[in-house]
Parts: structure tokens; sequence; C-alpha cells
């Protein structure tokens, strides 16, 4: 039974282990987005 | 090449956090009433603690956001109700978990259980009036919302107090009704939690102020 909370526990940690991983991902596509953006509205005001 | 920043933070959460597991199942004792189950308790507590924390920040960013109008100052509120939903859905999910072996029963509509079931509700509501395409209107509507759905995080507190209720009560008045390993255990689970959320919320922040971003650079190339 203590094993199975331990594992427990640990999964917890993992799927927030992921939503930190799933977040900084997101992060970086925006990031991505927002150059691939700007670049767009630069060239349209030149 | 980029070379990919790591936040401090993140190191010492991996650190913490295996220490923390250790001190929890290996460190504190098994409570002789409930047994091993009683463990749920350290990350149960942590997780509503961290929720509530985080609404009272919700109240307070909303109070700001009302009184200065910076687009930064929702985004922290907007964050801050997004982690906070996420742990109190942890602390949804756990209590069952302690209360079948322990009430025989996986839920019961007492009085603590109902308000936290509700300020997830009212919570999961405040995330949806800030989704898409957001307005000065929807920002001050959604603002004025995380004020009044504050008053539901005393009443969640003080609910096992207040009203009859059969969930049990650590922290009263006269101490914390733990053993000095098992508070060792609790106050390093709320300490390690604490970091987290202090990890999480700026990571959020930026979050939404790119998504923003994407949004009015793509409103100004449809112009």
């Amino acid at each position: 039974m203590m094993t199975f909370l331990a594992i427990g526990y640990m999964v917890i940690w993992l799927l927030l282990l992921g939503y930190t991983t799933f977040i900084h991902g997101q992060q970086r596509k925006l990031q991505n987005e927002v150059t691939l953006l700007q670049e767009l509205v630069d060239e349209r005001t030149e | 090449m980029k070379q990919r920043q790591v936040h401090p933070l993140s190191w010492i959460l991996a650190v913490l956090v295996p220490i923390n597991l250790y001190v929890i199942f290996y460190y504190a004792p098994v409570e002789k009433t409930m047994g091993i189950v009683q463990k749920v308790f350290y990350f149960h507590v942590a997780a509503a603690w961290i929720g509530l924390l985080a609404f009272c920040v919700v109240f307070a960013a909303s109070i700001l956001y009302l009184w200065r109008r910076e687009d930064r100052i929702n985004h922290l509120a907007l964050a801050s109700a997004e982690i906070g939903t996420v742990f109190i859905t942890g602390t949804l999910l756990t209590g069952p978990l302690w209360a079948y072996p322990i009430w025989n029963t996986w839920w019961t509509w007492d009085p603590r259980l109902t308000t936290t079931l509700v300020l997830w509700f009212m919570y999961v509501a405040y995330m949806a009036l800030q989704s898409g395409g957001v307005t000065e209107a929807r920002k001050r509507l959604a603002a004025i919302y995380g004020i009044i759905a504050f008053v539901n995080v005393p009443l969640v507190f003080f609910s096992a107090r207040w009203w009859r209720s059969i969930h049990p009560i650590v922290v009263t008045t006269e101490g914390i009704g733990l053993t000095g390993k098992m508070k060792v255990a609790l106050f390093m689970s709320l300490a390690v939690f604490s970091l987290l959320y202090v990890y999480l919320v700026p990571l959020r922040v930026k979050s939404i102020a790119l998504k923003e971003q994407v949004r009015q650079l793509k409103a100004e190339l449809l112009r």
C-alpha cells in the first residue's frame, strides 16, 4: 500500500512536470509566432 | 546555437521534491488510526493552500487592475486563477482518495467539500470569462467577478468551523494536531508547493502576454 501511495505521489509530480513542460513548449511556440508576425507587420509597413 | 536558460527555481524544486517525498513516506510516522492513507493529507492540504493563496492573488490583482488598468495585472490575475484551479482540482481529487477508506464514501455534501467544489466552478467560470478575444469591458467585468468570487475563499476555510462538518480540522486556535515529524512533513510540503507556485506564475503570465501579443499582431495584419 505504501508503495502504491508513493507511486501515486510520483505520478502527480510527473503530471505537474508535464504541465510545466507544456507551458514551456507553448511559450516557445508563441515566441516564434510573435517573431514571425512581427516580421510580417514590419514588411507591410515598409 | 541559442542555449535554453533553466530557471534556478526549477533546480531547487528538482532537489526538494524527492526530499519532500522521502520526508512524507519515510520520515513522518504512519498515523495510528488512519494508517498510511493519512499520507494523502500532505498533498491535499498543500494543494488547497496554494489554491486559496492563488485566489487571494486574483482578488488583489483584480482590485489593482480596476485601479491601474494595466494589462500585466490582468495577466497576473488570470495566471493565478489558472494555477489555483489546477491545485484545487488536485485537492478535490485527493480528498476522495482519503475519504473512501475513512468515511466509507468518495464524496459527501459536507460544507467544506461543497464550498470547495463551488469555488472550483467559480474560478472555471472566471477563466471562461477571460478566454478568447478579451475586450477592455470584459477585463473590467472579470476583475469585478474576481473580487466577488473571492467571498468563497474565507467561506471554504471557515466552513468546517462554522457549520456542522465531518471534515477534519488540523489547525485550531490550540495549535496543530500533528506530531513533530508530521509537522516537518506538512511544512515542507507547504514550502515546496509555495515554491512551485512562485515558479509557475511568471511562466503563465509570460504565456498569456505572448498570446495577447499574437492576437494584437494578427488584428494589425488583418486591418
